[in-house]
């Protein structure tokens, strides 16, 4: 009680509303404080284990290619790419007079050298990301060709991803790698006290200097939502991640909020080799039993985006011919279908629900408006590694209400939770039909075609019900007005700071 | 008065009721626990609408002629979730209470009674129980235990035990050294009989006295920890969780904490007064009267 009048007392007497002068200049001499809510695993890239660590990877390690906040490849360290050979091999061209950060020259051979790293390194995280890569030919000093099993049409954003971030070869063997980075990003990794504290400063030498906006940067972690934007108010930090329902709050304060919608995708993920989930129309049934738009509308209060699909609207794998909400609210239907299963009467299913607070009010949704369909989602909370060992590893339970974190490429998201053989699809289930156009859009090195294979691959597993989609949720970043420059990115929850400055 | 004469022949009851009448505050007290108790039991037939009933299209909303408390992040009725509430939350104060009782009583008679290494070890582990941090305690016995409202009130009622064991022992030991049982111990009746009828008598009051503070302290201690969520699990809700829940929700609609809040601050200040009020009626020493 003590501690919830403290909390009350200082979400009560915030300090007054940040103030800009209206002739402030950005300070390239500026500290930036940043909080964080996830922290970091590993500062060595390859055996990093959360995608959220690439938040505090991304100012150290430069990718060889980026990703537009849309979610589209941009040059990185490589300065163009193609196929060659009908998609036998992908060529990179190379930025010329990189440097790392300990004054290694990146080029073709450092490029090489950390592909093969990542493939063999005991613990890596990403080789499975790598697989089709059989081989590396050095063509010249910026020039290098990965030949491929198949043609990987998804390797260009993977390798925005972890699996793009270069590390100083000199740095491969050294044990102090995994608590500081050695890379060629726009910032220089000073210091890092595990698990709640990481310093960069400003790589004079970036290629595109502007991306260093400021002369030192600071991650911090603050689990606490509440604490997080306590601190910005206060000034103690000067920007954070934050949830949706904070968001009045910050604004009322003063402060800038970006948010959007991105690749992240919350779900009542199904193992379809459990309980009645192999049938369709039962999980077309659990689809129309869910009020996607009042649960946005109640619980996000109204951001993020109601889909029944796992990709937002506009982006290259929506299906747009189906729309959004395929599977509307009706109950009616949903009962329809289950007596056609054979399931009048109803059944039971465990439902694993996360411990975090937010996940609480969504779970007594969505039983509510199951059980109106004859339902009973039978609840088990656990908390994150108990959920991927019992769900994903043992897959001892029939659902979890999950968020999926998004991959930079659309075929990443379709082969790992709708075809057989990845971990997060549980139950291995998939139908001839998926897997064909899974297969076929990972091998289309032609992007129109391969967005119409795409599409039609998102067509059929959303014709199909392969998941139980609830919402396309936003990514909210708050910030005191002095911080100029951030936006919210495709990616999620996993911001970059590049470009960011702050005002005098 | 008339009865003022006969004071010194009345029973103890009378008396209680006497001096207990006077302390217009307990009375207060009572009458509001009463009401509560009552308003618990019937919270059924009492409550406008079904606790657990989703609205999703009016959430969070303040007060109305609709919803007296307004409504919660699911559009549910927040009157009927107190009225709900509170019979977990009553229930969660007698549970720790009683348990406090079980564990701290007969060890805290016996102490009293036998003396020597016998008390020395009761006390010493009752010193070793209370030097720890209560909440650390708690929590580590909730860890062990997992997290649940009767585990919560075990982890209570563990920590109040103590106290009521240091009460009794107190007690036994002056009521030992009276010539009375002095005397009944010298025509051989043993201490389970002395206990019985000199002892336990003359430990109630305080006894009744401390319950009722502590049925706050543990009403308290569940709205903590049903706040950090250790304790009542949903779709059971007592007022802590409440309040713990609608945190989430202070910009939007304050109301969700107010009312739960406000529950658990009266309903404890009346347990608190209660226990004011019956310790000046109760007590052998007869208070100053005007």
């Amino acid at each position: 009680m003590l501690l919830a009048g403290l909390l009350l007392a200082c979400a009560a007497c915030g300090p007054q509303p940040p103030q800009v002068p209206p002739d402030a200049t950005p300070d390239p001499q500026a500290t930036a404080r940043f909080a964080l809510a996830t922290g970091v695993t590993r500062f060595d890239p390859h055996r990093a284990t959360s995608s959220y660590d690439n938040t505090w990877l991304f100012p150290v390690y430069d990718r060889l290619i980026h990703m537009d906040p849309a979610g589209d490849a941009v040059p990185g360290l490589a300065e163009s790419w193609h196929y060659g050979d009908g998609g036998a091999y992908l060529e990179l061209v190379l930025r010329e007079g990189v440097v790392f950060h300990d004054g290694e020259p990146f080029d073709a051979r450092a490029v090489a050298a950390n592909i093969a790293r990542a493939q063999t390194i005991t613990g890596s995280s990403i080789g499975a990301e790598l697989e089709t890569i059989v081989r590396t030919e050095i063509v010249d000093d910026h020039r290098i060709r990965l030949h491929l099993s198949t043609p990987d049409a998804a390797l260009p954003l993977i390798l925005s991803d972890r699996a793009g971030m270069m590390i100083s070869p000199a740095a491969f063997d050294d044990p102090s790698l995994d608590r500081r980075g050695v890379g060629a990003g726009p910032f220089r990794h000073v210091d890092f006290k595990l698990g709640n504290r990481s310093v960069y400063e400003r790589n004079e030498r970036y290629w595109r200097p502007e991306d260093a906006g400021v002369a030192r940067l600071e991650l911090l972690l603050i689990p606490d939502e509440t604490t997080r934007l306590n601190a910005i108010r206060s000034g103690q930090i000067q920007g954070a991640t934050i949830g949706t329902l904070q968001i009045e709050q910050a604004r009322l304060s003063g402060l800038n909020v970006q948010t959007g919608v991105g690749l992240e995708v919350l779900h009542m993920q199904i193992n379809r080799a459990r309980s009645h989930f192999g049938d369709r129309r039962v999980r077309q049934a659990m689809n129309h039993a869910i009020r996607r738009e009042a649960i946005v509308r109640a619980l996000g209060l109204g951001y993020g985006e109601p889909s029944v699909q796992p990709f937002p609207e506009g982006y290259v794998a929506h299906a747009d011919e189906l729309g959004r909400l395929y599977y509307g609210y009706d109950p009616d239907r949903a009962r329809a279908l289950l007596a056609e299963a054979g399931l009048a009467d109803g059944f039971e299913f465990e439902l694993i629900v996360p411990n975090i607070p937010a996940y609480l009010p969504l779970f007594e949704a969505v039983h509510d408006q199951l059980a109106a369909v004859g339902i009973e989602a039978v609840p088990r909370v656990l908390e994150g590694a108990q959920i991927s060992e019992r769900f994903y590893g043992a897959t001892e339970s029939d659902a979890a209400l999950v968020t999926w974190g998004g991959r930079p490429d659309p075929s990443q998201t379709i082969d790992l939770l709708f075809t057989p053989g990845a971990l997060p699809n549980p139950g291995d289930h998939s139908t001839p039909e998926i897997i064909r156009l899974a297969a076929a859009a990972r091998r289309e090195i032609d992007p129109e075609r391969r967005a119409e294979l795409l599409k039609a691959a998102t067509a059929e597993i959303t014709r199909e019900a392969m998941d139980v989609v609830l919402s396309l949720p936003s990514s909210t970043f708050a910030s005191r007005p002095s911080v100029q420059g951030m936006r919210v990115w495709a990616s999620g929850n996993k911001p970059e700071f590049r470009g960011v400055t702050v005002l005098r | 008065m008339s009865d003022v004469a006969a004071a010194p022949s009345q029973s103890g009851t009378v008396r209680f009721l006497r001096r207990f009448r006077r302390q217009t505050l307990s009375l207060w007290a009572l009458g509001f626990l009463i009401v509560l108790t009552l308003l618990a039991v019937f919270a059924p037939w009492v409550a406008p609408y079904d606790p657990l009933q989703q609205d999703l299209d009016h959430v969070l909303e303040g007060p109305s002629a609709d919803h007296w408390f307004g409504t919660d992040e699911l559009g549910r009725d927040v009157l009927s979730r107190v009225l709900f509430a509170s019979r977990v939350s009553l229930l969660a104060a007698v549970q720790a209470v009683l348990i406090a009782l079980a564990i701290g009583v007969p060890p805290g008679l016996v102490a009293g009674m036998w003396g020597g290494w016998v008390d020395a070890l009761i006390m010493r582990a009752t010193d070793a129980l209370m030097s720890f941090p209560p909440l650390i305690l708690a929590v580590a016995i909730i860890a062990v235990l997992g997290p649940s409202l009767t585990n919560a009130m075990i982890a209570v009622g563990v920590l109040l035990s103590p106290t009521f064991l240091r009460l009794m022992r107190a007690t036994t030991l002056s009521v030992a050294q009276e010539t009375y049982v002095e005397a009944a111990q010298s025509i051989g009746c043993t201490r389970g009989w002395i206990i019985r009828k000199h002892v336990l008598p003359n430990v109630v009051s305080p006894l009744f006295v401390q319950i009722s503070v502590f049925a706050g302290v543990a009403m308290l201690a569940e709205a903590g920890l049903s706040f950090l969520g250790l304790g009542t699990q949903p779709p059971e809700s007592s007022w802590g969780a409440m309040v713990g829940r609608g945190f989430r929700y202070i910009a939007h609609a304050p109301s969700l904490i107010v009312f739960p809040g406000l529950a658990i601050a009266v309903t404890v200040l009346a347990l608190y007064v209660l226990g004011d009020g019956l310790r000046d009626s109760l007590g052998r020493e007869t208070r100053q009267e005007s």
